[in-house]
């Protein structure tokens, strides 16, 4: 090794800098944001919402990204159904959570062995719904998104005493309701009536329909409540998303202060404010007004002061209403309820939303020498992007009314991670999904399950990250932009069929997002051989001109690091 | 924030670090290569064993097929009689060309017909081939490495009709030794001319007793069979059977005493050609040495940043004892060394899995390999184990028992790090149907070298984490099937006693099967990886659960935020 230009003292002052640095850097405070006696989930899912004003073509929309990663994924349509009197329904101990080996059977047969002890009379008439991790859209265009949020820990009731969990609410609501205001007081009488908690604890659902988008929050209310007692097994409460604006719920409870007089606008459990006084968790006396989040969920902090692990509230309203400049260091709570987007938004914008990585932000993934050679977004975890690794799937639905129910309503799906995934429509009005959607766990690949085809190719852009995703975004363009645009189209030959023959429509509509999905599914295991074959031992392979290229060359900052580091490491040697 | 008030002392730091780091990067670079001289730092890795030098007296030469875009397919070549006046038709076969169409041992027959045939020999020895021929029936065995050639000397004109693929073909079809192959191939190079495709080239030759450095050179584009002189120049020179060798895209061979003819071979101009070419002059006083004149190659393992480490590298890993320093110019390395202890089949499979790690040239040093420790980021350095390797191949002659079982070729496809290495005894009758197709531009799930390559590439995502997966994959099927050869061996023996014929087929079964459980395995560890990893989810399939990735290095989380400090001040 060459001798070093420079003396002894300068090198003493060089190490002592950079440590002292280092140290400082290192040293940054990290604020999680949670009250010490809140589970605050920050790693769930993330709600997006729209009301019909606020976006280009009239349509509510809600999104849904399961952010699990270890979930049962698999989806089903559970067709509409006549019951005669005396049938009854009931209720069942589901987990957001479990999932059993595919050799045991699936979930959603499965989960009727944990009957929950309450059955309660089948109406004549229950809507065919499609349902994932919960019950995401029926024919009656009623759409629901969710978001763990946590509640105050003495509220949680983790005994059987409670018979209702929210996935079941959103079962119910699905097969029972028209309207979101109907699937609210639906699940909320149901909880109140048979207890809420068991498997879940502080839950927010967004619940849309064509004209209206809310957000309900509820709650258990501890583990002392009997049925007997007299009192609501649950507290909640529900604020609508005012129509031309929008909001997100990224685990954080979102509801402020309530006005059940405005009751265009807010709903609530009877116990709303009984329930905290009860808890200790609000003082009437105190002078404040009553704060739902504060009350129930209170998590202070911000994006800045969490080191982006709560940014995701900041950074929607950010992307939406730049114009606002909202602040970093802004405390969550203190952020509105709902905003006006600066423009009107596309479901295209949201589908680009769920895949928001924070680019460009204080908390961007690949900042500096995050992300690696390849800037990799996947590899720097501290900070909470919207699109996340661990996402089970996404969903976006949207609700026009303009349209009847069965042609109004979409679910626009995404398996995996959103940024290497495909966006499918299923229309409200379909009778089928793909097996490829039934099947399939996180421990076992399988080729016939749709959900490990974006993820085998969301690996393989996994080694070349910066490079891959530009092959991905054109299979996106080819496979997913070209639908969206297709969709008027669809519509109007739907529609038409649908006024000659709704059942023809039905069939119509089926056979359009079946096809898709196979096409799709298809496109994306190729192109998971494609980028085996392209990015091979970093080869940069093109199989059309049958030659091996070159990559870019490696970002200037990571050149630099790599010299860094090895001058830093030379200087440790001598000392 | 308390950062603010420190911006005026972190800005000097800055600028010191920033000083350094320039200073490093615009310091100089010494590629290694003299301007005259063809020559490949990327090209393959020859390493060589004495029958005196290995753990159980086999002979032992290797071939790490570095291209990334050659036709990777094997085949058997089976032994054949010949009538008296047929010919043998010389094709043109260039080592690096693939068709869309199929693979190159089906369509070189046509594509690259010279026109030009020889004499045929009356019986010709069965042989296993990959881009070379590897080993015959007689337990004669090649492996090769490009050397390059003074410029003035390269011959691409049609008056060369032999070219090095060729030429190694016809050493398998007609050689019972290596000393025999070395001169058969030295007069049909002198006779045909040498070139068109290749120039200067080295084989390592052996046979379970001798192993030879064989290297040959066109003698420029002027060259006619008329001319009465000889198409090539070629010299050979035999490592003692205590040492070991290595090739490494350069010429090994210095001076030569052409009187010991137990150590040395070479072309009747092996001199006359250096001169006439003003390549030497004899009235220097300097004596004649191949490697300076025909492919002279300035520089060391540290002067050329670690492009020509390979040799210091081998000397060092096999012959710690010499304390070889990584400045000494590789022309002034020893031809071979003996070895601090022999070496083993498992040793030589080692080290043809070596990254250089803990060298100056380790590619994982500082924070090259990213947050997985990845060597296969850093490109910047020269490691006997490279990700664009077609195959390996080691060959092991092992005297004292009928050649059919005495040869062995092991085959790992792809980087050896993640591979596994399957032998092919020089007795078998036939190759595994997937080890004949496949190139690198469609993935094909019947080709033996893809299911390698998934699972190469599945470990690059975390690659610090799946590599160990690896080596328990390795340790089922490599060196337990390594344990299990002298069983096989007294087998395949005792049948062959009895029946030849019986105990190739015995061979072949047991080469054929173990290559097919080999091959899924690895199909299905590339499966397993993807779960596994997904989403950088370190998933467990037995308690279906998702762990935690083992934390970064320290290095890489200073390095992360050294860079967020540095960013900021330069804001």
């Amino acid at each position: 090794m060459k001798p070093k230009p420079y003396s002894r003292l300068v090198n003493f002052l060089l190490i002592a800098l950079s440590w002292w640095c280092l140290a400082l850097a290192l040293s940054w405070k990290q604020d999680s944001g949670a009250g010490e006696d809140l589970d605050v989930p920050f790693d769930n899912c993330t709600v997006i919402m729209a009301g019909k004003d606020a976006t280009i073509d009239g349509s509510t929309i809600t999104t849904h990204t399961a952010d699990c990663g270890t979930c049962d994924w698999t989806w089903r349509k559970v067709p509409a159904a006549d019951h005669k009197p005396g049938e009854m329904r009931k209720f069942y101990t589901i987990s957001q959570t479990r999932s059993w080996p595919p050799k045991e059977g699936l979930k959603w047969d499965l989960i009727k062995k944990d009957f929950a002890g309450v059955e309660i009379p089948e109406l004549p008439h229950t809507y065919g719904y499609l349902h994932g991790v919960f019950g995401y859209m029926n024919d009656q265009q009623l759409a629901i998104g969710e978001s763990t949020i946590g509640n105050a820990r003495k509220l949680n009731n983790s005994t059987p005493t409670p018979k209702t969990n929210i996935t079941l609410l959103t079962l119910l609501a699905m097969e029972r309701c028209r309207t979101a205001r109907e699937a609210i007081k639906l699940m909320g009488s149901l909880a109140e009536e048979y207890g809420y908690g068991f498997v879940d604890g502080g839950e927010m659902l967004a619940v849309a329909d064509p004209q209206e988008v809310w957000i309900f929050e509820i709650m258990p209310v501890g583990p002392l409540w009997t049925p007997q007692s007299g009192k609501p097994g649950a507290v909640w409460c529900a604020e609508r998303v005012p129509d031309d604006r929008v909001s997100v719920c990224p685990n954080e409870s979102r509801i402020g202060q309530i006005n059940l007089a405005e009751s265009d606008f807010f709903m609530a459990s009877s116990n709303v404010i009984s329930c905290a006084v009860e808890n200790k968790l609000y003082d009437p006396a105190s002078g404040k007004p009553f704060s739902w989040k504060h009350a129930y969920s209170p998590a202070p902090g911000s994006a800045m002061s969490s080191g982006g692990r709560r940014s995701r509230l900041w950074r929607f309203y950010d992307l939406v209403a730049p114009s606002q400049k909202f602040s970093v260091e802004l405390p969550n709570m203190d952020f509105p309820f709902s905003v006006k987007p600066d423009k009107r938004i596309s479901a295209q914008d949201v589908m680009a939303f769920t895949r928001d990585k924070c680019y460009g932000t204080p908390f961007d993934p690949v900042k500096g020498i995050r992300g690696g050679p390849y800037q990799n977004p996947n590899y720097y975890q501290n900070t909470r992007k919207i699109s996340v690794a661990n996402a089970e799937y996404t969903t976006i639905t949207q609700c026009r009314g303009w349209l009847p129910d069965p042609v109004g309503g979409i679910v626009w799906l995404a398996w995996g991670s959103q940024e290497t995934s495909c966006y499918m429509p299923f229309y409200a009005g379909v009778t089928a999904i793909p097996k490829s959607f039934n099947v399939g766990d996180h421990w076992e690949l399988n080729r016939a399950s749709a959900r490990w085809a974006f993820d085998y190719t969301d690996f393989h852009a996994q080694v070349a990250y910066s490079e891959a995703i530009e092959d991905v975004k054109k299979a996106q363009m080819e496979y997913e932009s070209v639908v969206v645009q297709k969709i008027p189209e669809i519509d109007e030959q739907a529609q038409d069929l649908y006024a000659k023959n709704k059942t023809k429509a039905l069939e119509f509509l089926t056979k359009f997002c079946l096809d898709n999905a196979q096409k799709v599914v298809a496109a994306w295991w190729d192109l998971g051989d494609e980028l085996l074959v392209k990015y091979n031992h970093f080869g940069f392979y093109d199989s059309e001109k049958r030659n091996r290229g070159r990559p870019k060359p490696a970002t200037s900052i990571w050149q630099k690091a790599v010299r860094m580091t090895d001058v830093l490491a030379d200087l440790e040697e001598r000392k | 924030m308390a950062l603010k008030k420190r911006w005026p002392t972190i800005g000097l730091l800055a600028v010191f670090l920033l000083t350094v780091a320039y200073v490093l990067v615009f310091s100089e670079k010494n590629s290694g290569k003299s301007p005259d001289v063809t020559a490949t730092c990327e090209g393959c890795t020859v390493i060589m064993v004495g029958k005196a030098a290995s753990v159980d007296g086999s002979t032992m030469t290797t071939h790490t097929c570095d291209c990334g875009t050659c036709d990777w397919t094997w085949g058997h070549v089976p032994a054949a009689d010949h009538k008296p006046g047929e010919m043998r038709k010389i094709y043109h076969i260039n080592q690096y060309t693939t068709w869309k169409e199929g693979t190159k041992w089906q369509l070189f027959q046509t594509k690259g017909d010279s026109g030009f045939a020889i004499p045929q020999v009356l019986h010709t020895y069965a042989f296993h081939h990959g881009m070379f021929g590897y080993m015959n029936e007689n337990q004669v065995a090649i492996s090769e490495s490009t050397i390059g050639t003074v410029r003035k000397l390269i011959n691409n004109t049609p008056a060369a009709k032999i070219d090095l693929t060729m030429l190694s073909l016809l050493g398998m079809e007609r050689s019972r030794t290596a000393r025999e192959c070395i001169q058969i191939m030295g007069d049909l190079a002198e006779k045909y001319g040498y070139g068109f495709n290749d120039n200067g080239e080295m084989f390592a030759v052996s046979d379970p007793n001798e192993v030879w450095v064989f290297e040959i050179m066109p003698v420029g584009p002027l060259w006619t069979p008329e001319s009465g002189k000889p198409g090539a120049v070629w010299c050979a020179e035999r490592v003692p059977d205590d040492h070991v060798s290595v090739c490494p895209n350069e010429s090994r061979i210095g001076e030569i005493d052409l009187n010991n003819k137990d150590y040395f071979a070479a072309s009747p101009n092996v001199i006359s050609c250096a001169t006439e070419n003003k390549l030497y002059d004899a009235s220097s006083g300097d004596p004649f040495s191949w490697k300076r004149a025909y492919s002279p190659r300035e520089g060391s393992a540290t002067s050329s940043q670690g492009r020509l480490a390979r040799l210091w590298r081998f000397y060092n890993i096999v012959a710690p004892s010499l304390k070889i320093g990584p400045d000494t110019p590789d022309m002034d390395l020893p031809f071979s060394v003996k070895p601090d202890k022999p070496l083993s089949i498992q040793d030589v499979i080692n080290t043809t899995r070596d990254k250089c790690y803990g060298t100056p040239f380790d590619p994982v040093k500082g924070i090259r390999g990213g947050p997985y420790l990845n060597p296969n980021y850093w490109a910047g350095t020269r490691k006997i184990s490279v990700a664009n390797v077609e195959y390996t191949s080691l060959v092991q002659c092992r005297g004292g028992m009928p050649n059919e079982i005495g040869g062995i070729v092991w085959l790992a496809f792809g980087p050896q790090d993640t591979s596994c290495y399957m032998p092919l005894y020089a007795g078998i009758t036939a190759m595994p149907n997937s080890f004949t197709i496949g190139d690198h531009f469609v993935l094909n799930r019947g080709s033996a070298r893809w299911a390698f390559d998934y699972t190469d590439f599945h470990v690059q995502v975390a690659y610090s984490e799946a590599i160990e997966d690896v080596k328990k994959a390795q340790m089922e099927y490599e060196s337990s099937v390594v344990q299990k050869i002298p069983e096989i061996d007294k087998q395949a023996q005792d049948l062959y006693a009895k029946n030849k014929t019986k105990a190739r087929e015995f061979l072949t079964k047991f080469c054929l099967d173990n290559a097919q459980k080999v091959v899924a395995a690895w199909w299905d560890l590339g499966d397993e990886l993807l779960v596994k990893y997904n989403h950088f989810g370190f998933y467990d399939s037995e308690k279906r659960s998702r762990g935690r990735a083992k934390p970064t290095t320290p290095i890489w989380q200073k390095a992360v935020r050294m860079m967020d400090v540095l960013a900021d001040m330069e804001k």
